[in-house]
């Protein structure tokens, strides 16, 4: 039951007008979900593919979603490119620079495991080496359908956080979400 | 009165809104002004030249997709046309007209990104949105034909792997007819706007003896007043069959590299227009052994992608494999004239003038 | 283009050790690693080459030696050059044509960096595409990597 739902259950009519029950957990995480900022941070041919997902076709905006330069306004961090040994310290840099709720999604074969440059003595293989991950979504490079996908199953994931989770309490275990280049996970 | 100020040097970092990938530049100014200006590059080094060493011939052409991503095809036709002069292969006539139209369709959806890009570096963000509407519409048809959407790999050593789609050139006449409207309406929204034109006249100027001296290409010289394009110079494939112009403007500012591209996109709507007319009927790809081993040697080739002159150079001595491959990127040698243009600029119109050079990190890094 | 190639080689003698035309408007000139900065700037100079434009720099390794090539085209004629010469591995120097050709710069640059080539003269040789603290030249034949362990340094040359 997804947390409109939710909501709606706790709406009570009165006379005057309208109360509105509801958990602050609940709000929120479907604020938290539906505005999540991400960090310009496109490095090579899957950054095209983020700007033409933002663009006139492949809205970003309507989930929300728009691009902010600096890391500190950031919750989200799109790595969309191959990663290398020189690039490294800047992007875990950045990483920590962003406030707490943060998430990753790991775009494209190569910030996912390295991508055809397996073989390539500058490359880091997989931005997961130094960055806990989130979202992993596979392509070269992704449609912009594949990335549409994994931030709204990213947004899934947030609408079920609990404030207690974020708060310093014991974190369960995340289990990244795989987002395969060929269609949904089902 | 006099001002007392001191110096200072500051850091655009490799993330940076408007670097157009991950470039650094370490500015020393005065104030507003720049007084040097040092770009440190290889954020996205792959060592690639070196991996293409390990393979055989044909398998380097996915590797060519990404260097400079934004025109994938003019990289796979570069790459191609150097292995097909080392081994001398021939290429069939109908093969030469779909590279050509893959070319032009290549080179508007790159010009798009540039305005696109452009326009957001200043300020003018709708022209992002149009720009790509337009390019949705071009990968559309690119992808038809070839099955991607921005790596395509579809040239072959001897031709194109697969003849073109049934009704594809309706559709891109469709699309060139739809698309000359649009070039207008950009008109209408950047070069007839006068704080466009404040922010970019006299910007960035590259007289043409620096421009010479350099190596810079495309568009860059071309908006200096040298007519240097790889097109009308080499004439290779079907460019000596097509009639089209090469627009060359003399201020070397930011405003006439802008002007060149916008009417580079008119022009290859002339040559699509052509090439469809005249293409012949036959076959696409040349059959070849299944290991290639061409002739020891060294070739190279030129291609005119939207960025420049984009060469291809490889060293054979008979084996599978090639002992060197060379890609002289245009980006690479159009950048290391931004120290020279920002000499004494101010720092408001760094990003113009950066913009203006349209680099990809991926081929200056390889 | 004829009588130009005789008074260049008139003019070199013995230091064009093979030349070949290629094509109607390429030619491609084999020379002594000495007489590499002679041999640029006369072709820069002389009025029946006027060789005005870089096109590329870059070096090979064939396993046994270095490989040196530049390629070069004029404005004014529209005929390109290429220049090829080759250099030891125990001494990988070779005079710098920064201050005739600035577009070489960033080429000679990239050549020291990834194999180590000296370029006698240049204003600022050092690495540009490598991390600066880089150990060895990758795209030599005999460079050798292992995985350093560390996923932010890279692979460390061995030997």
């Amino acid at each position: 039951m997804g947390v409109k739902e939710r909501l709606e259950k706790g709406l009570i009519k009165v006379p005057g007008g309208t109360i509105l029950i509801a958990k602050i957990s609940d709000l929120m995480a479907w604020a938290r979900k539906s505005s999540l900022w991400s960090l310009t941070f496109g490095l090579s041919c899957c950054a095209i593919e983020m700007m033409a997902t933002a663009a006139s076709r492949y809205d970003l905006d309507r989930f929300g979603m728009f691009f902010r330069a600096t890391p500190r306004q950031a919750d989200v961090m799109i790595v969309a490119g191959w990663v290398s040994v020189k690039m490294a310290p800047f992007i875990k840099r950045l990483y920590e620079q962003m406030p707490e709720p943060k998430y990753v999604i790991a775009m494209g074969g190569c910030a996912s495991a390295g991508g055809p440059y397996r073989d390539s003595i500058t490359i880091v293989k997989g931005v997961d080496q130094f960055v806990p991950v989130d979202v992993y979504v596979y392509g070269c490079p992704p449609r912009p359908e594949n990335l549409i996908l994994g931030i709204l199953k990213l947004q899934e994931r947030i609408r079920e956080e609990h404030l207690a989770e974020k708060n310093g309490l014991p974190k369960p275990v995340r289990e990244p979400i795989i987002i395969p280049e060929t269609g949904a996970t089902g | 009165m006099e001002i007392l100020s001191q110096g200072m040097v500051i850091n655009v970092g490799p993330q940076h809104p408007s670097t157009h990938g991950v470039l650094r530049l370490i500015l020393a100014l005065d104030g507003e002004q720049i007084l040097a200006c040092e770009p440190v590059i290889g954020y996205l080094h792959r060592g690639l030249e070196k991996m293409m060493e390990r393979r055989p011939y044909r398998h380097n052409i996915p590797f060519t997709d990404r260097l400079d991503y934004l025109a994938a095809l003019s990289n796979n036709l570069g790459i191609c046309q150097c292995i097909e002069r080392l081994g001398a292969v021939e290429v069939p006539e109908r093969a030469k007209y779909i590279r050509v139209l893959l070319m032009e369709l290549q080179r508007i959806a790159s010009h798009l990104v540039f305005l696109g890009t452009f326009g957001t570096d200043l300020g003018a963000t709708t022209m992002f949105l149009y720009a790509f509407r337009e390019r949705e519409m071009v990968l559309d048809l690119l992808e038809e034909c070839t099955g991607a959407r921005l790596t395509y790999n579809w040239v072959r050593v001897g031709g194109v792997p697969d003849d073109l789609p049934e009704g594809f050139g309706q559709k891109v006449l469709d699309f060139i007819k739809l698309f000359r409207q649009r070039i207008d309406e950009y008109n209408q929204l950047l070069t007839r706007n006068r704080i466009f034109r404040s922010r970019t006249r006299g910007i960035g100027v590259l007289p043409k003896e620096t421009a010479l001296a350099y190596g810079c290409s495309g568009p860059v010289i071309r908006g200096s007043g040298v007519p240097y394009d790889i097109r009308k110079v080499a004439l290779y494939e079907v460019y000596d069959r097509v009639e089209f112009e090469v627009p060359v403007f003399e201020q070397g500012d930011v405003w006439a590299r802008y002007l060149v591209r916008m009417e580079e996109m008119r022009q290859s709507c002339r040559i699509i227009e052509q090439v469809i007319r005249d293409m012949p009927d036959g076959p696409v790809l040349t059959k070849l052994p299944k290991i290639f081993k061409p002739p020891a040697g060294i070739a190279y080739s030129r291609v005119e992608s939207p960025r420049g002159e984009l060469s291809f150079m490889m060293v054979s001595d008979g084996s599978p494999n090639p002992v060197r491959v060379h890609i002289r990127a245009p980006s690479f040698v159009n950048l290391s004239v931004l120290p020279r243009l920002l000499e004494g600029a101010k720092v408001a119109d760094l990003v113009a003038i950066l913009g203006s050079l349209d680099i990809v990190l991926g081929e200056i890094d390889r | 283009m004829k009588e130009a190639i005789e008074n260049l080689l008139q003019h070199f003698g013995e230091a064009v050790t093979a030349w070949s035309q290629v094509s109607p408007d390429e030619v491609r000139f084999t020379i002594c690693p000495d007489k590499w900065q002679e041999v640029a700037q006369y072709l820069r100079d002389d009025p029946q080459w006027q060789m005005d434009y870089p096109a590329d720099l870059t070096v090979w390794d064939t396993g046994q030696e270095f490989g040196v090539y530049l390629r070069l085209w004029s404005s004014v004629y529209n005929h390109n050059v290429l220049v090829l010469t080759t250099l030891s591995r125990e001494r990988p120097v070779i005079a710098s044509l920064a201050q005739l050709y600035p577009g070489v710069n960033w080429h000679e640059r990239e050549m020291y960096d990834m194999y180590g080539v000296i370029f006698d003269g240049h204003p600022n040789l050092k690495r540009i595409l490598l991390p600066d603290d880089w150990e060895g030249f990758p795209f030599r034949k005999d460079y050798v990597a292992e995985p350093s362990g560390d996923p932010l340094r890279g692979p460390q040359p061995v030997n």
